[in-house]
């Protein structure tokens, strides 16, 4: 019976040291039965492969033991729901305030390179969610040991029907609709849209390409007309930055209509200024070619003049939209 | 649907109603004394196949919750443990037949129903 005491043996590993020899005494003798009753249904003594066929059907050593020890779940079925609800709305938080601190490190640093910044953050990123990740399963094991004791008392799953929240009007649906995922993603595409903003200013080439060695050859530098347009191009980021946190806010929904068209209209202006002026590059050096200087002044006039008439279209349209929407429909019956 | 996901489906279904008449049958069994070979031999014959890997932990788990009593005697020449229902075995039993011929019942009407129905 060697085999059956190796079997033991493996099965007694796994067992709590209190419980361990009773156990095995009660499993050895219930499988001595089995293997005698097999024995007498053969007509002969057993051989090492029946034994083994035995022992097989009885199951994994790791998987028997682990059937004598307290049935529990790190997490149960109860509060489970509540630790994934969790998960899916903390995790995209740490994603983007790990995006926010980089974006910000990355901007006042000004020697960090792109690609640097971009890995350090991948590796950060995956760090901070583990650790959060971690920290949240710890707590809610937490929660599940003290409702198994009994100590979460019974209010814990109490709920009044009273406090649910109004039903949802068409502006604050329209909002809402959208996912989590996709809110952050639109405020972390808004951030890094952001940063580079504010970083192209001390990097012409992020925003010319090769054409800044162009411009330098020209003896060319910008127009004063990009220091006022830069200045309402970094208010209207910053007032969609302002939209795009306050989408997270559920009783905020409200304001982001009207907050829409103001941005609309910052846009606006900001393009109607660059395409009221003619002058978008000037003359840096003696050496500069004042002809081709005017010819890329009059091409680039040309595009801001057609923007600004798209642009425009396209604020009608949006206004006269939030006008349909809000104003009573008797006024618009026309 | 497919045939593999149907097995799998009714074998999952199939473990889940099971699971739930296992301890009523094993209490009920051990009105009479048994040890662990000999319930699961008694239990087979009646119909209700259990692994033993199933069957030993589940005795050890109702001996702790105090619905049956223990012993170890000699058998045979090998030391077996008898299991037997507790006092608060027997109620606890009497209060579970009641819920489970409750729900046969039930289900005898609701099927007796959609019969008349179809």
């Amino acid at each position: 019976m060697d085999l059956l005491e190796r079997y033991l043996q493996a099965i007694g590993q796994y067992l709590p040291a209190a419980t361990k020899d009773d156990t095995l005494a009660e499993l050895r003798a219930n499988l001595l039965d089995q293997m005698d009753g097999r024995a007498e249904e053969l007509g002969r003594p057993l051989a090492d492969a029946d034994v083994a066929a035995i022992l097989r059907a009885h199951g994994k050593p790791e998987v028997v033991a682990l059937r004598y020890l307290p049935q529990r779940s790190l997490i149960g079925p109860t509060i489970f729901p509540f630790y994934t609800l969790t998960l899916t709305r903390v995790l995209p938080l740490v994603i983007f305030v790990s995006f926010l601190a980089k974006g910000i490190e990355f901007v006042s640093s000004r020697q960090e390179s792109l690609a640097h910044a971009l890995g350090s953050f991948a590796f950060g990123l995956w760090t901070s969610l583990l650790i959060s990740a971690a920290i949240i399963t710890v707590v809610f094991a937490a929660i599940e040991m003290a409702r198994e004791r009994g100590k979460l008392g019974p209010k814990w799953h109490e709920w009044d029907p009273a406090k649910l929240p109004a039903v949802k009007t068409h502006a604050a649906m329209d909002s809402s609709a959208k996912s989590l995922a996709k809110r952050v993603i639109d405020l972390s595409v808004h951030c890094l849209w952001m940063a580079y903003v504010l970083w192209v200013p001390w990097h012409p080439f992020w925003i010319l390409g090769p054409g800044v060695f162009y411009m330098d050859s020209l003896s060319v530098a910008l127009a004063p007309v990009w220091h006022p347009f830069y200045g309402l191009l970094v208010a209207l980021l910053v007032v969609q930055l302002v939209m795009k946190l306050l989408a997270f806010v559920p009783t905020a929904q409200r304001t982001l209509a009207p907050m829409k068209t103001v941005t609309d209209l910052l846009g606006l202006v900001a393009v109607g200024m660059l395409a009221a002026s003619s002058t978008y590059f000037v003359a840096a050096g003696a050496a500069a070619d004042v002809q081709k200087i005017a010819t890329v002044n009059y091409s680039v006039g040309i595009a801001f003049r057609i923007a600004f008439v798209f642009a425009l279209l396209g604020f009608v349209k949006d206004l006269w939209q939030y006008a349909k929407r809000w104003a009573p429909k008797e006024r618009l019956a026309f | 649907m497919d045939a593999t996901l149907e097995t799998g489906m009714f074998d999952s279904l199939r473990l889940e109603l099971r699971r739930g008449c296992l301890i009523v049958a094993v209490l009920a069994q051990l009105r009479a004394e048994h040890y662990g070979y000999t319930l699961r031999k008694a239990l087979a014959d009646e119909g209700l196949a259990i692994e033993e890997s199933t069957l030993y932990p589940l005795l050890r788990r109702l001996e702790t919750q105090g619905l049956l009593t223990s012993e170890w005697r000699e058998e045979d020449k090998r030391n077996k443990r008898f299991y037997r229902l507790s006092r608060d075995g027997e109620a606890v039993l009497t209060l579970l037949l009641a819920e489970w011929n409750g729900i046969n019942e039930s289900l005898h009407k609701i099927l007796k129903n959609n019969e008349t129905s179809a």
